[in-house]
């Protein structure tokens, strides 16, 4: 096998190795592992460069070999693969870079670092998996592996969280496992994108697919949050603030969301889901969950807290684009993946500047914030506007390929769900930016770190990663209609999904 | 891309890269003066040739056009803000506060000068946004209770038109099949819409925000008394004229036809044309009198909007009259505003100079100075074509009436607040209050060359039919004066409005929930719900793992049986 076919393997061996090479470093060298850390990164991005290439030239590497008779492990780089890859390692090398200024001198580093790149060699598999075997294996894999990051403080409240988390996403991964076994069994393995075999059960046997199906997508939905199992994500808040972010943007929520979209595109055919009614139910729940989710989010004090709830609204919205029958709605649905994460992503390491420079970790902390830390509030802004979905921020591209994709496939009621969501995001998010800008510091910082007084700002390790994800929330709204952007790229997978 | 083009690409960045400034603390204090330079180029490009410039690349595709219309609207816009920001170099004092002004008025001047060349929906709500969000910090700039208070109005209000905005265009889009973001493709394609009446109901509300609507006007005269002066005159002047260059913009006027929506505007139009006068003379703050009589003088555009969205044909007789008075109503309306802020900087001006100068805008809007008559005449020859109702042209008259007890009021109240002790007025406040009145004065022949106006402006005999009346009002209201003393409170609907608070505060939950006894009136009925989605969904993370069995079970049981 040539280099080219064996990429996949190389990119996901890329964080698969350095979390090896970390696991056995000894705890204090820290200026090697953070050099493998970030080579490991900086490679990875090269590979997915290639890769992007070559599948932009209808080119697909795959590679495959047999576990058991029928049973295959397939790791292949399509087209909707890279999306997620891409985000996946962009975001790596932003989250390790924050992580290694926000945990500088705090104890067990190796520990972290390690189940860090083993997070996201799983995401890596989850993205380039090729059949629902291999999905699920990484998928349980990134379960696991984000455990010890959950709980990494140690704290009871930590085990506590830990514990919570673990048991969504066991239970889910149960349920999804359950789904696959019922597909083996009843259809066979079943590669990505080949939906004809799937099309003839569901013809013979539309109960038994409908039960299929929602086992599939309940197993996927604990990781994406989906009412009524959006539980754990809040809870998981006391994690520290990059492993919220690699969380929430990247890893477990679009893990989750990203296998729903393979489930829906790739198992069933979205023209066979939309036909048989399950969009419509899927619809629903997204729907729900977009506006309670943006409800529970009113309601909170803790910044973090805010943020988890947004994302369990938001990542519903890449749900409910994935419902929209046409290109145009799944045009929404897929670049909102990519969208929300650099967005949400910025809101998260904002939050753990402001808690890690300030002490904040209240909203009504926040007062007179944009004084202090200028360029974190700047970043925040970005992020948060985004959010409610205002151009050039790259929120409003994805709402409005939502919007105008849910007329598309006749249901308008989509739009006034958007639109309602869009005001509550504007409820909890504008009182924020007030307070940063406009109020005027309230007594002292709650924990003032004495020691960075010759920055303005938070450490630069934590600032450049947090002002490089917001310029790219930005980039890829104002650009959007150039050939570099997510949305040139989410269109090209559209157009081949559409056009068998 | 031509030296044209590239000017067309500066208008709106012009003031970004006045705001670069506000990133060194020692170019700081230039902020100002970078200010008033900042819309220069807008003004140049309004008197340029037409040009439009295609950027394929920026958001989904942006098509950036400077044409006559545009051209009008960046005339009235640029000279507003130009004269406002040399008066606000004098008017805003050196506090802490000065640069964050500076920077959001600049960030509002780019907002509201892209949004007039945006051609594309992405581009054209993006400057909007700005604009509105910007325009936030202009109005809360002093920070006190009242400010505040407006600057949350204001924010709501704005949100909630966006929404409608949206809605709007999303529907507009879906009119072109989701071709097309231009607004040419689109205004081609919405004249084929099915559901045109929801479209453009959506797009006149949410706009409507914007240019003062009644029922949608409250923001207006609880942000215009707080907002600093050289603030208030630019929200008023160029900001309402947004909302109204959005629906010129937007809505195919003069082909569509939708009696019932046109009808509505008509009657909302004059309902605001009198009721909005009627509740500013009984208000005692000069600038609150202003913002109603805004509401007023753009209740008289909505109703030339409505008629053409019943008679079509009249459009074309009412387009260049609408831009007439526009113009009019910006610069008027601006020089008002500016002259506010002179109640307590009178020291040492004549006092012919400061009477001649409030007088020349108050008449020219109650219609019997210069540009005034110009607009008002247009007006009403536009409106009297013979198949329009005879009750219209009538009522328009009237109005003159209660713009002149709006006027009357307005001086006299100002008249009332002066200061007692004058401090001197800076140089940069009197060129910018003088040139805003010497362009009142000088008329729109000059300013507006490329209209084509109704030849009925020559004659003069017709400009004294518009004395009697407000001469007449004039009489009346000395015999009347002692009875009227009502007074009404700023933002008048809103106050029972915000009876709704109650429930707002409700579901602020912030506090515990369901630890207070409750007796709850059907609308309190739905926070309970929502909290009780709350309890069960805690329960629910207790027995996690029991209950998503058990849901999976059901579900599973459900579809099998």
């Amino acid at each position: 096998m040539s280099f080219l076919t064996m990429l996949p393997v190389w990119v996901l061996m890329t964080s698969f190795l350095a979390a090896m090479i970390i696991f056995m470093l000894p705890e204090h060298r820290h200026g090697l592992r953070t050099t493998i850390n970030i080579v490991a990164a900086l490679i990875k991005i090269a590979f997915i460069i290639l890769l992007l290439r070559l599948v932009a030239q209808q080119y697909t590497p795959e590679v495959s070999f047999e576990l058991l008779p029928g049973l295959y492990f397939v790791l292949k780089a399509d087209a909707l693969a890279m999306l997620f890859a891409g985000l996946s390692s962009i975001l790596w090398l932003c989250t390790t870079i924050y992580a290694i200024g926000y945990l500088e001198n705090s104890p067990n580093r190796s520990r972290f670092f390690g189940y860090f790149s083993l997070c996201v060699a799983s995401t890596m598999g989850i993205s380039l998996a090729g059949n629902l075997f291999t999905f699920l294996i990484f998928y349980e894999l990134l379960t696991l592996s984000t455990y010890p990051l959950v709980v990494h403080r140690g704290t009871q409240q930590a085990l506590n969280a830990g514990r919570i988390y673990l048991t969504y996403t066991l239970i889910g991964g149960l349920v999804l496992l359950l789904g696959v076994a019922c597909v083996y069994a009843f259809v066979g393995d079943i590669a990505f994108g080949d939906t004809t075999k799937m099309a003839e059960f569901v013809a013979r046997e539309p109960v038994s697919a409908a039960v299929i199906f929602l086992l599939l997508i309940s197993g996927m939905a604990v990781k994406a949050a989906l009412f009524p199992v959006h539980g754990w994500l809040p809870k998981a808040m006391v994690a520290p603030a990059p492993v919220s972010a690699l969380l929430h943007a990247v890893a477990v929520v679009k893990a989750g969301a990203f296998g729903v979209i393979r489930v829906v595109y790739d198992v069933f055919g979205v023209a066979l889901s939309w036909q048989q009614g399950y969009l419509f139910v899927l619809s629903i729940f997204a729907s729900f969950t977009i506006l309670y989710g943006s409800w529970r989010a009113i309601q909170q004090i803790d910044i973090k807290k805010r943020l988890a709830f947004s994302t369990v609204s938001q990542v519903s919205y890449i749900l409910l684009g994935v419902t929209l029958l046409g290109p145009i709605g799944t045009i929404g649905g897929l670049v909102h993946l990519l969208h929300q994460g650099l967005m949400k992503v910025t809101l998260f390491f904002c939050a753990g500047n402001y808690a890690e420079t300030l002490g904040i970790h209240k909203i009504t902390e926040l007062n007179g914030t944009g004084k202090r830390m200028p360029y974190t509030s700047i970043a925040f802004t970005v992020g948060a506007l985004g959010m409610i979905g205002l151009p050039p921020i790259a929120g409003f591209i994805s709402k409005w390929y939502l919007g105008t994709g849910a007329l598309a496939a006749n249901m308008q009621w989509v739009i006034w769900v958007l639109l309602a969501s869009s005001l509550l995001n504007a409820t909890y998010f504008l009182p924020l930016l007030h307070r940063i800008w406009f109020l005027p510091q309230k007594g002292p910082w709650p924990d003032e770190v004495s020691n960075q007084k010759k920055y303005r700002d938070a450490i630069p390790l934590l600032l450049i990663p947090t002002l490089i994800t917001a310029g790219l929330s930005i980039t890829a709204g104002l650009f959007a209609g150039s050939d570099f952007s997510p949305l040139s790229w989410v269109q090209l997978i559209v157009t081949r999904e559409y056009q068998p | 891309m031509t030296f044209l083009q590239f000017w067309l690409l500066l208008t709106p960045c012009a003031p970004f890269l006045a705001i670069t400034a506000f990133f060194h603390p020692n170019w700081r204090k230039y902020l100002p003066y970078l200010s008033v330079l900042a819309p220069l180029p807008a003004l140049i490009l309004s008197f340029m040739p037409s040009q439009s410039l295609s950027v394929p690349w920026l958001f989904l595709g942006s098509v950036w056009m400077a044409d006559e219309m545009q051209h009008i609207f960046l005339r009235v816009s640029a000279l507003l803000w130009f004269f406002s920001a040399c008066y606000g170099v004098g008017y805003i004092n050196n506090s802490t506060k000065a640069p964050r002004f500076w920077l959001l008025w600049l960030m509002t001047l780019s907002g509201n000068l892209g949004l007039i060349i945006s051609q594309d929906i992405v581009s054209f709500y993006g400057f909007f946004a700005l604009m509105t969000f910007s325009a936030y910090g202009l109005v809360i700039h002093n920070q006190n209770k009242a400010a505040l208070f407006a600057g949350k109005v204001y924010l709501v209000m704005a949100v909630i038109g966006e929404m409608f905005i949206l809605a709007g265009l999303f529907l507009t889009s879906e009119a072109a099949s989701h071709s097309s973001v231009l607004f040419t493709d689109l205004r081609a394609s919405l004249i084929h819409a099915n559901n045109l009446p929801l479209i453009i109901s959506c797009l006149l509300i949410g706009f409507g925000v914007k240019a003062g609507l009644p029922f949608l006007h409250m923001w207006l005269p609880l942000a215009h008394p707080v907002a600093p002066t050289p603030a208030s005159a630019v929200l008023s002047g160029a900001m309402i004229k947004a909302g109204l260059f959005a629906w010129l913009t937007l809505i195919p006027l003069g082909i569509i036809t939708l009696p019932n929506i046109g009808f509505t505007m008509l009657l909302l139009g004059l309902f605001a044309a009198f009721g909005a006068a009627i509740i500013g003379f009984c208000q005692s703050a000069p600038k609150a009198i202003l913002a109603y009589s805004s509401i007023s003088q753009m209740g008289l555009i909505s109703c030339a909007i409505g008629t053409a969205l019943i008679f079509p044909q009249s459009w074309q007789t009412l387009f260049p009259v609408v831009l007439l008075f526009t113009f009019h109503h910006g610069i008027t309306k601006g020089a008002l505003f500016l002259s506010v802020g002179i109640k307590e900087h009178y020291k040492s001006i004549p006092i012919i100079i400061i009477c001649t100068a409030m007088l020349i805008p108050a008449l020219s809007l109650i219609g019997v100075f210069n540009s005034g008559i110009h607009a008002k005449l247009a007006l009403k020859h536009a409106l009297s074509a013979p198949y329009l109702p005879t009750w219209l042209l009538p009522s328009i008259t009237a109005t003159a009436a209660t713009t002149t007890l709006l006027m009357l009021r307005f001086l006299y109240c100002l008249w009332l607040e002066k200061a007692v002790t004058p401090k001197k007025l800076p140089p940069s406040m009197l060129i910018g209050w003088l040139s805003l009145v010497s362009l009142c004065a000088l008329g729109p022949s000059l300013l507006l060359s490329e209209l084509t106006l109704p030849t009925i402006l020559q004659q003069w005999q017709q400009a004294l039919n518009l004395v009697w009346l407000p001469l007449f009002t004039l009489l009346v209201w000395y015999f009347l004066r002692p009875y009227c003393t009502y007074s009404f409170k700023a933002g008048d609907i809103l106050f029972p409005l915000l009876k709704i608070k109650v429930f707002l505060d409700y579901i602020q939950l912030h506090r515990p929930v369901f630890k207070t006894p409750l007796k709850l009136s059907l609308v309190q009925h739905l926070p309970a719900i929502l909290n009780r989605l709350n309890c069960i969904e805690h329960t629910f993370s207790r027995y996690i793992a029991a209950s998503f069995i058990l849901i999976i079970a059901l579900f599973v049981v459900a579809v099998l049986f």
